[in-house]
């Protein structure tokens, strides 16, 4: 694991938490900016920091445990083959939350 | 994410939403405040999530452009505040009569406000990053980021007819020309960010960088006229090289000013701007400043002011050709110099001399003595312009091409060049070698060849190198054989192997003879002689013929010529003769009996052609030399003397005391022609050394002059050498220049009709100009010939049915097989 890397505990609407590494978390587009330490100001480092990049946690009203969970395995998935260009296994889902998915995905932008 | 079907018969769940609906106009609430607690600092009060949820809602909920529009309300209406509070202060201030504070102040509240502008945008932009993603690309309207830079420039820089935006460029003029004065240090860093901010924002109407359109334009202009004042006070009051030394200086600061906080793709322009007012403008009048101008910087070797020069002219052409045109006459001006300062100097030695140089020795050696001075110092002069060249001018081809021009003019204006040249060779060959390095010797022979390579006429260069290098060879006078195959290479490698062929052929008779003399001296024929004998021989077609040989040859005819050394002693005469030179069996003249030199002579004619049956000797003595043993009163001497004086000598050997003769009788006995027999005997007895004694004493020989041996002759030294006049290559005298004329020409001649015929083999038929163009490009690595001579040539050409004239077109020629 690099040095830089913390663990960022990512939240589920019905309250379920899942703690995973942060450069698993910032796969999607919208946590990165969420948990984004390093925009600068004119009055220094930090200082554009939201809660959530103080706190190390993000919550999502919105989304279901069940589906978060689902996301964290897609995250892990999209960083460990992202890279590669073959021999990447198929990323299996229920059919049933396809769509509940598909909106996160949106969401999250990943 | 991918997608897979695993349970073809499983449900698909319906999204549901988790919180409940609110109402868009208070959604919006919470986006419109975030935004000032944004640009307060505040964000790390705020969630970033439920921002962006939010955004998402609205955006899902087709409510896109009334938060589109709502943002851009917020930002305008926050910068507007800001305006009056921060901007409009400064701008009052610095009304009036601007100061570099004031300007400062406004600059650097402006850069401020720009800078927390952008901080919020890059956070609102992320926020917003839905809306940018879904809603913005679909109504293809700018980016969040790209509208919040839009309303900063409308609500800031432009806001009020352009107020801030003019002051703001105002501002930065103000402080650059501040600086560049140099009445005191600006913040840079102000003006870094303030710029930056132009550079990035667009102007609305031309899409370019409102750098490009406000600022760029205002400061080429002012730049252009600040550097046209200093230029016009500076040029009356300093040098050129002060001149450039402080334009380079004024250009490497604006460089570094444009580097450092002025937008990179304005240093071409700005270069130009800073260079157009203070050097294209001034051009010529800076060369030519008195005193300090291009001549003075070329004559005093200021190589940095001339690089400096050089680099500044370089961006205009114009400018360029104007230096060009400048050294390139300023290098005339100095082969004239050059030419008049040896003309004059030469003048003087020879200023009270008698009428007929021609026969004054020191007059001529003096003259030879400024021949070679001329070229040493026209060499010297390329060598400083080299120098220049490459230090200076950055070894620009241009520049090359005109030095180049400038030095062909300079020796072809000397109409003795080739023959000058040639001297110059000869005299480092066999004198200036000494004392020089395998480098120098090399550097010095190259720059020969690069003289040589300037020589319109290479012929008459070639015609007296031969002579030049004959007398060298049969002389022995060459230092290195070595520098002289290698120059000869080098002509080889400019000219081809055609030009170089005769003088290859009399390396190679040197060669031959060497090994033809050892043969004979290691045979009965040579130990009986009782002297050495050395014979050159030496195939005509190779070699110029000798003025004083009466013996041009057949086509079968090999000359001879003969150098012994001999060391017989006579008891009865006072001196021994011993040596053989080119002896004539056809020019007539008569060697005496004594010595055994016309023994010698025979024997080696009838060795030689016992090898080389079918050739013909023609004996030559005009060249030769020998060493005498001779036994004066006080001592004997060794002399070295020509096979003419040797010839003369010999008639004193037998006499009991006191021969003699008169020169008229001298004249009979030898039959050597009056004039080279009146020299020899002036060396021997109106030189140095006076072996003979004459009657009456003066210089001039008049056919009555009696001579007898000098048996009281003293030297301190036991080996003495006779000058002889012929042995030295001098410039030629009027009479003898003519001849040579003669010859080149007629050479010339043959040449040209060689290359008619040549030209009109292949092509058939030509017009006159035709031919004549096409003749002269031909001939043109060798000499310049003139329409004049190609036109007589081919009159000949038609006498001899070679071509004849077309019956339908008067100026064309036709070929005949």
């Amino acid at each position: 694991m690099a040095a830089d890397s913390t663990a960022v505990r990512l939240v589920s609407g019905d309250g379920f938490s899942f703690i995973v590494d942060r450069s698993v978390a910032e796969q999607s587009a919208t946590i990165r900016n969420m948990l984004d330490m390093t925009r600068s100001t004119s009055l220094g480092a930090g200082a554009a920091m939201f809660t959530e990049a103080l706190t190390s946690e993000v919550t999502f009203p919105e989304i279901k445990g069940k589906i978060l969970e689902k996301v964290c395995q897609y995250l892990l998935y999209k960083k460990r083959f992202s890279s590669e260009g073959e021999n990447i296994p198929e990323f299996s889902f229920d059919l049933e939350i396809s769509l509940e998915l598909l909106m996160a995905a949106d969401y999250l932008d990943c | 994410m991918s997608y897979a079907n695993k349970r073809p018969g499983g449900r698909i769940m319906p999204a549901r939403r988790l919180t409940p609906h609110v109402d868009p106009e208070k959604q919006f609430e919470k986006i419109s405040q975030a935004i000032e607690e944004i640009y307060k600092h505040n964000a790390s009060q705020l969630s970033f999530e439920e921002l962006y949820r939010t955004a998402y809602g609205l955006v899902l909920s087709k409510n896109g452009p009334m938060l589109y529009s709502g943002v851009k309300q917020v930002l305008e209406s926050h910068l507007k505040d800001r305006m009056y509070q921060d901007i409009y202060p400064h701008i009052d201030a610095a009304g009036g009569r601007p100061t570099s504070g004031a300007c400062e102040a406004l600059l650097a509240s402006v850069r401020l406000l720009w800078s927390e502008h952008v901080t919020a945008m890059l956070v609102i932009k992320d926020v917003l990053m839905y809306v940018d993603k879904v809603y913005v690309k679909a109504a293809q309207l700018p980016t969040i980021y790209e509208m919040g830079m839009c309303v900063f420039r409308d609500q800031v820089l432009l806001a009020s007819n352009q107020l801030l935006s003019n002051k703001v460029v105002d501002a930065i003029m103000f402080q650059i020309l501040h600086e560049r004065v140099g009445a005191g240090d600006v913040n840079r860093d102000t003006l870094r960010g303030v710029v930056n901010m132009m550079i990035e924002l667009q102007d609305p109407r031309q899409l370019r960088p409102m750098y490009d359109v406000c600022v760029e334009k205002r400061l080429l202009a002012e730049t252009g006229v600040y550097y046209a004042d200093i230029a016009r006070m500076r040029i009356s009051e300093m040098g050129a090289p002060e001149y450039l030394r402080v334009a380079q200086a004024n250009l490497d600061t604006e460089l570094e000013r444009a580097k450092d906080y002025l937008s990179p793709s304005t240093t071409p322009a700005l270069t130009n701007s800073v260079l157009e007012n203070l050097i294209e403008a001034y051009t010529l009048p800076i060369l030519k400043i008195p005193n300090a101008g291009l001549i003075d910087m070329l004559d005093q070797r200021d190589t940095e002011s001339l690089y400096t020069l050089y680099r500044l002219y370089k961006p205009f052409h114009s400018s360029m050709q104007v230096l060009r045109t400048c050294i390139y006459d300023h290098t005339l001006e100095l082969g004239k110099k050059i030419m008049l300062g040896v003309e004059s100097s030469s003048e003087n030695t020879v200023t009270g001399g008698s009428p007929k140089p021609a026969t004054d020795v020191s007059g001529i050696a003096a003259r030879t003595a400024m021949a070679l001075r001329w070229v040493q110092e026209v060499l010297s002069c390329y060598d400083v312009y080299d120098m220049l060249l490459k230090q200076s001018f950055a070894d620009d081809q241009d520049m090359r091409n005109t030095i180049k021009d400038a030095f062909i003019e300079i020796i072809n204006a000397n109409a003795r060049a080739p023959e000058l040249l040639s001297l110059f060779i000869d005299d480092n060959l066999k004198n200036g070698l000494r004392r020089k390095t395998e480098q120098e010797i090399d550097h010095l022979l190259e720059r020969c060849v690069l003289m040589f390579r300037f020589l319109k006429n290479k012929d008459t260069f070639e015609h007296y190198y031969k002579l030049h290098l004959a007398k060298r060879l049969l002389f022995g006078r060459s230092l290195s054989d070595d520098s002289e195959q290698s120059l000869v290479s080098k002509l080889k490698v400019e000219c081809g192997s055609q030009f170089t062929l005769k003088l290859e052929g009399m390396f190679k008779d040197m060669q031959l003879s060497s090994d033809v003399n050892r043969e004979l001296r290691e045979s009965s024929i040579g130990s009986d002689l009782g002297f050495d004998l050395n014979v050159s021989v030496l195939t005509p077609t190779f070699w110029p013929t000798m003025a004083s040989s009466g013996a041009s040859s057949g086509p079968r005819v090999i000359a001879h010529e003969t150098g012994t050394d001999n060391s017989g002693t006579r008891g009865s005469g006072n001196r021994d003769a011993n040596n053989g030179t080119k002896a004539p069996a056809s020019s007539g003249i008569l060697i005496p009996s004594t010595g055994g030199i016309s023994t010698a002579i025979e024997k080696f004619t009838s060795h030689y052609l016992k090898f080389h049956s079918g050739r013909r000797l023609t004996w030559q003595y005009g060249m030769g030399n020998a060493d005498l043993k001779v036994h004066f009163r006080s001592r004997t001497h060794e002399l070295n003397v020509s096979t003419y004086q040797m010839i003369i000598l010999m008639l004193f050997v037998d006499g009991e005391q006191d021969i003699s003769l008169t020169a008229e009788q001298i004249h009979i006995q030898t039959r050597i022609p009056f004039e080279p027999l009146a020299r020899h005997l002036q060396s021997l007895a109106c030189g140095k050394y006076k072996v003979l004694i004459k009657t009456p004493m003066s210089r001039e020989i008049s056919p009555s002059d009696v001579f007898v041996f000098n048996s009281g002759f003293k030297s301190p030294q036991y080996r003495i050498r006779i000058p002889v006049i012929s042995a030295r290559n001098n410039v030629e005298t009027e009479q003898e220049k003519e001849a040579s004329q003669a010859a080149i020409g007629q050479e010339r001649q043959y040449v040209i009709e060689a290359a008619v015929v040549r030209i009109m083999k292949t092509r058939r038929q030509m017009t006159h100009e035709q031919l004549v163009n096409e003749t002269v490009d031909q001939l043109s690595a060798r000499f310049m010939a003139s329409p004049k001579m190609i036109k007589s040539g081919i009159e000949k050409l038609i006498d001899r049915e070679y071509l004849q004239r077309s019956a339908d077109d008067p100026r064309l020629y036709l070929y005949l097989a």
